[in-house]
């Protein structure tokens, strides 16, 4: 089972700093998402995790190893991250982008293989997208078309899979069922996911463990009806909620209360 | 079970480059045997087979065979090469003159004539291909600077910045200077006619390697493609990347513009055809590409010497006359491109 570590990580661009001194295990952890308010530094800590971005200070450990001094393509073979809303070429086929994936296990001189070509059909069937691998991107819904990119990070064969908010710009139908699929991912493939999430609710469902970030640290890590309290929300956040127990998952279910306030404020006689 | 058509699609293509490579030499032969004197092909064959010394086959070998190859050389650079810049700067616009490479060659070789007198054609090439170099090597440090190294857009910025500053170097030498002015004049349409012969052997191993760079970054730019930081989640460098890229636009479109000029458009159009027909894959997209723009380059080229025979037209005249046209159809018809 892969792990991830980060130890005293201190990111930031040019001379501000994001995040400093924050240590982290992601070791063996399932599913975990990583939340936040604005700017608290997780899609920063989630770069350096993939080696995007290089720490000011501190390490990324990759099975105990230092990420940075691990050759870059070595690194791909055991990690895979998709940054946010990724941008691909008019015309590519799903076909085409999740071959691309396969980089990192060709060189010049072997371009393509049959291992290849089973990776690229087994990442496919595992996002259900056979049937559309020759369509291009462009005619994709916008959850096909994450499903796609996913696929691409997934026939890079990796146990590690860091997604920087996979459900951005999707309806909420689409962010169910990317959700899912990453799901299945852990449940049926054993890969190891670590992403991003804006929503409490689908975070809280979706994973095994929650991280939560604020002002470039970690406030609270666990599993999610341990970090989603009443407290942790409003010192994370500031936001003032109830928390109840989904009656679909079993889990927490984060209500905020300011809109229900203004509610109750209304004068009862409703005039 | 699959259900990814790679195997066809992959004879689908090698059929397409197989029918490009017929026509390239459809075209060879063509621009041989057309012109003021109509050569018919069995005399174009013992021309370059058996000689005889008869003014045909002096036509053949001194004239047309050299000004094919020339075609052939630059249509083949200039098209690869504009593939090559479209790639990593992202942008359909952008011709392998973005990087500053054309007007870098422009100005070496317009300076070499104003301060040194130089006048042989043979030497102020290399002054150009040089220009071209440095020029190049100036815009990839200008575009560096700064944290983010070398990005699409700052490196059309400082290709930009540094083109407007060259041309308005030569603008202000050619002024000064008629000797400058003339060869300028005549080197910004283009032509790959009355080149001399021996320069081909000199500039063909640039090109060759240029061209051996630009298949080697195929792979490389496919990634790049998806975007910076997906390319290096694949495990690639993407400096590196850039610099081979780099490298290869250069002393493809350095040795082109060196020895034929400005030619316009080539580099603009060709890649614009061979995506619609390779699609966005560049191991495809480069040869098709390569192979594009001999046949335009050629073709205008004996359409240069159809339309206004028994005289000729340059072909830089001729690209322009087609590729204008041709462009803003290719603009109209379809949406933008997003690379």
């Amino acid at each position: 089972m892969a792990s991830l570590t980060a130890r005293d990580l201190r990111l930031g661009y040019g001379d501000r700093i994001v995040v400093d001194g924050l240590s982290l295990d992601l070791g063996d952890a399932g599913v975990t998402a990583i939340i936040g308010p604005n700017g608290c530094g997780k899609s920063t800590l989630l770069r350096a995790l993939g080696r995007l971005l290089k720490p000011h200070a501190g390490r990324v450990l990759l099975d105990g190893d230092d990420i940075a001094k691990v050759p870059t393509r070595e690194v791909a073979k055991r990690l895979a991250i998709l940054p946010q809303a990724p941008q691909a070429p008019e015309g590519l086929t799903v076909a085409d982008l999740v071959t691309r994936g396969r980089h990192p296990h060709q060189s010049w001189y072997r371009q393509w293989s049959s291992s290849d070509e089973g990776a690229v059909a087994d990442a496919l069937a595992k996002t259900g997208l056979l049937e559309l691998a020759d369509r291009p991107l462009d005619e994709l819904s916008g959850g096909q078309r994450q499903r796609a990119w996913i696929s691409m990070a997934l026939a890079q064969d990796t146990g590690l899979l860091l997604l920087d908010e996979p459900t951005t710009f999707l309806d909420l139908a689409h962010q169910i069922e990317v959700l899912e699929l990453i799901r299945r991912l852990h449940a049926d493939h054993g890969r190891t996911v670590v992403m991003v999430l804006h929503d409490l609710n689908l975070a809280a469902r979706y994973a095994d463990r929650l991280v939560a970030m604020r002002d470039g640290r970690v406030a609270a890590s666990g599993a999610p009806a341990e970090v989603l309290t009443v407290e942790l929300l409003a010192e994370v956040f500031g936001l003032d909620a109830k928390i109840i127990t989904d009656p679909v998952s079993g889990g927490p279910l984060v209500v905020p209360l300011g809109g229900a306030r203004s509610a109750t404020a209304r004068p009862p006689d409703g005039s | 079970m699959t259900a990814v058509p790679l195997g066809a699609l992959r004879r689908h293509r090698l059929l397409i480059l197989l029918g490009l490579a017929l026509l390239t030499m459809g075209v060879t032969v063509a621009s041989i045997s057309i012109g003021a004197m109509r050569i018919p092909l069995p005399g174009v064959w013992s021309a370059l087979v058996h000689p005889t010394g008869t003014e045909q086959d002096d036509v053949v070998r001194s004239l047309r065979l050299p000004r094919t190859a020339f075609g052939l050389l630059a249509g083949t650079a200039l098209g690869m090469a504009g593939a090559l810049v479209q790639g990593h700067t992202r942008n359909p616009l952008a011709d392998p003159g973005l990087l500053g490479v054309t007007q870098g060659a422009a100005f070496a070789m317009v300076l070499s004539i104003f301060t040194l007198g130089v006048t042989d054609l043979r030497v102020y090439i290399w002054f150009g291909f040089a220009g071209a170099l440095v020029a190049s090597v100036a815009v990839f440090t200008l575009g560096s600077v700064g944290g983010g190294g070398a990005t699409p857009i700052t490196l059309a910025l400082a290709g930009a910045a540094v083109s407007t500053l060259l041309h308005g170097l030569i603008s202000g030498l050619v002024l000064l200077d008629q000797q400058a002015l003339n060869v300028y004049r005549f080197w910004q349409a283009g032509a790959i006619a009355g080149r001399d012969a021996r320069l081909l052997p000199q500039v063909l191993p640039f090109v060759l390697l240029g061209l051996f760079l630009a298949l080697a970054n195929a792979p490389g730019l496919n990634v790049l493609s998806l975007g910076e930081d997906v390319a290096r989640s694949l495990g690639r460098r993407v400096g590196p990347t850039r610099a081979l890229g780099i490298a290869s636009i250069t002393l493809l479109t350095g040795s082109a513009v060196a020895v034929c000029g400005a030619l316009a458009f080539v580099g603009l159009i060709v890649p614009h055809v061979a995506r619609a027909l390779s699609g966005p894959d560049h191991r495809w997209l480069l040869p098709y590409s390569g192979l594009l723009g001999a046949i335009l380059l050629l073709g205008a080229d004996i359409a240069g010497r159809i339309v206004a025979r028994p005289g000729e037209l340059e072909v830089g005249i001729m690209l322009a006359l087609i590729g204008g046209p041709f462009f803003i159809a290719l603009v109209r018809r379809r949406k933008p491109v997003r690379l």
